[in-house]
């Protein structure tokens, strides 16, 4: 469902996705003006790794909404080292291609705004988002962080500590682990695991900012 | 465009008009954010389905010299104290029950029944320009509220303030919590959940926790 179509880039092409004067979408638009992404109903899972890896996984899920579009762009947030990365198409499960890209890449094809010390997984749409549609998209993928996921020297917690932006989250613990500590107002969900329950915290950021989320836990035994 | 004479009429009607009920004046708009009562629950061993607990509220209403806590239906009240937090003095606490309610001409805001009981707080009564800030402690059992489940810890109880903490009994680790909560560890290393309602209605507080192995 599209509730609110949330804009990554600020300004939008009208040339590029054919809309008039008269479009829905119609702004005013300059002559320096870029191509700009839009997307909806951004909800992004956590699963904590072995804490020695500093490595968690991310499933997104993600809408792209520009009308038109032919490419998805996700960009890789700096200080983290992307692996495992997928994306498929839920509609019907079926892989999607993709590529990593550098910023300049993505702004070659199409990613106005890119900023270029950036790089992005660059995702080829199956089809081009219907005027009136949405093409939904699952990206899984695997960071390593060691600012963002750390074992605490002083107390041996696991610490998950990250800027999270995106307005829909949960962050899933180790087997094994219980929950000390999250600053956050979240929901706690055990959920059955091969090694074990694991806890999900869950939560909705209702505000204009960023969460600065930090969740901290230990081992039980 | 509404044309001047016709809003300077609206105006004037609005102003011959008392406010209606349902709209500024229905306690719904009450402002949440100044809500000042807050309440910590302290559980102790579920096998005894009791928790202590305290709250604090201040009291604004001048003339007034007591404050009345009803005891939820399905629970029992215990040891009660309270203390003025502006002074530190104790103050004098009662419970009371059915008769003992009417005898003593308290309102509870509710038809007062056989099995009806309240803690009543005496203070001493709030003068203009003040206001005084108390805490009541008191130990509750509520076997169907607070209970086990095989061996689950399970706390299912709604909660009408704004501000909420629960703190789990000590050895138990948290394993769900149905509303929202912030986590942290007290200093005695047990765990502590904050549940903030920014919303005029209540909230269920489903909590389940594990003895840790």
């Amino acid at each position: 469902m599209t509730l609110t179509r949330r804009t990554v880039v600020r300004v939008f092409s009208a040339a590029l996705v054919g809309l008039g004067p008269a479009g829905a979408w119609a702004q005013p638009v300059t002559e320096t003006a870029v191509p700009r992404q839009t997307q909806s109903d951004d909800y992004t899972r956590y699963e904590l790794l072995d804490p020695s890896s500093a490595s968690f996984r991310i499933v997104y899920e993600v809408t792209a909404t520009t009308p038109s579009a032919r490419f998805f762009w996700n960009p890789i947030r700096k200080g983290s080292v992307a692996s495992n990365e997928s994306v498929s198409d839920p509609t019907n499960g079926k892989p999607l291609k993709f590529s990593e890209v550098s910023g300049a890449e993505a702004k070659a094809n199409g990613l106005g705004n890119a900023e270029l010390d950036t790089r992005y997984i660059q995702i080829e749409l199956p089809r081009p988002v219907p005027q009136e549609g949405e093409i939904r998209l699952l990206i899984d993928k695997t960071y390593k962080d060691e600012k963002s996921y750390f074992t605490e020297e002083k107390t041996g917690f696991i610490v998950f500590s990250r800027s999270l932006g995106i307005k829909r989250n949960s962050v899933v613990l180790p087997a094994g682990y219980e929950l000390v500590s999250c600053n956050y107002p979240s929901q706690v969900v055990a959920e059955p695991g091969a090694a074990g329950p694991r806890l999900r915290m869950s939560f909705m950021n209702i505000g204009p900012d960023a969460v600065s989320y930090v969740v901290k836990a230990r081992r039980l035994k | 465009m509404i044309s001047l004479p016709l809003f300077a009429l609206v105006l004037a009607a609005q102003a011959a008009t008392p406010p209606r009920a349902g709209t500024a004046f229905d306690p719904a708009f009450s402002e949440r954010a100044r809500q000042d009562r807050e309440i910590v629950y302290f559980l102790k061993g579920p096998e005894t389905h009791s928790f202590e607990l305290y709250h604090d509220v201040t009291i604004n209403e001048v003339g007034r010299s007591t404050y009345i806590n009803v005891v939820r239906a399905g629970s029992k009240v215990s040891n009660p104290s309270a203390t003025c937090l502006d002074t530190g003095e104790p103050l004098k606490v009662e419970t009371l029950k059915g008769d003992e309610i009417t005898k003593a001409k308290i309102d509870i805001g509710e038809p007062v029944k056989p099995e009806s009981e309240a803690a009543v707080v005496r203070f001493r009564a709030v003068t203009a320009g003040t206001t005084t800030r108390i805490r009541i402690r008191e130990t509750y059992t509520d076997p169907a509220r607070y209970r086990m489940e095989g061996d689950l810890l399970v706390w299912d109880r709604s909660f009408g303030r704004p501000r909420n903490a629960v703190i789990l009994p000590e050895g138990y680790a948290l394993v769900g919590s149905a509303f929202p909560a912030k986590i942290s560890l007290t200093e005695d290393n047990r765990i502590r959940l904050d549940f903030d309602n920014p919303r005029n209605d209540e909230v269920r507080t489903l909590i389940h926790a594990r003895k840790r192995p």
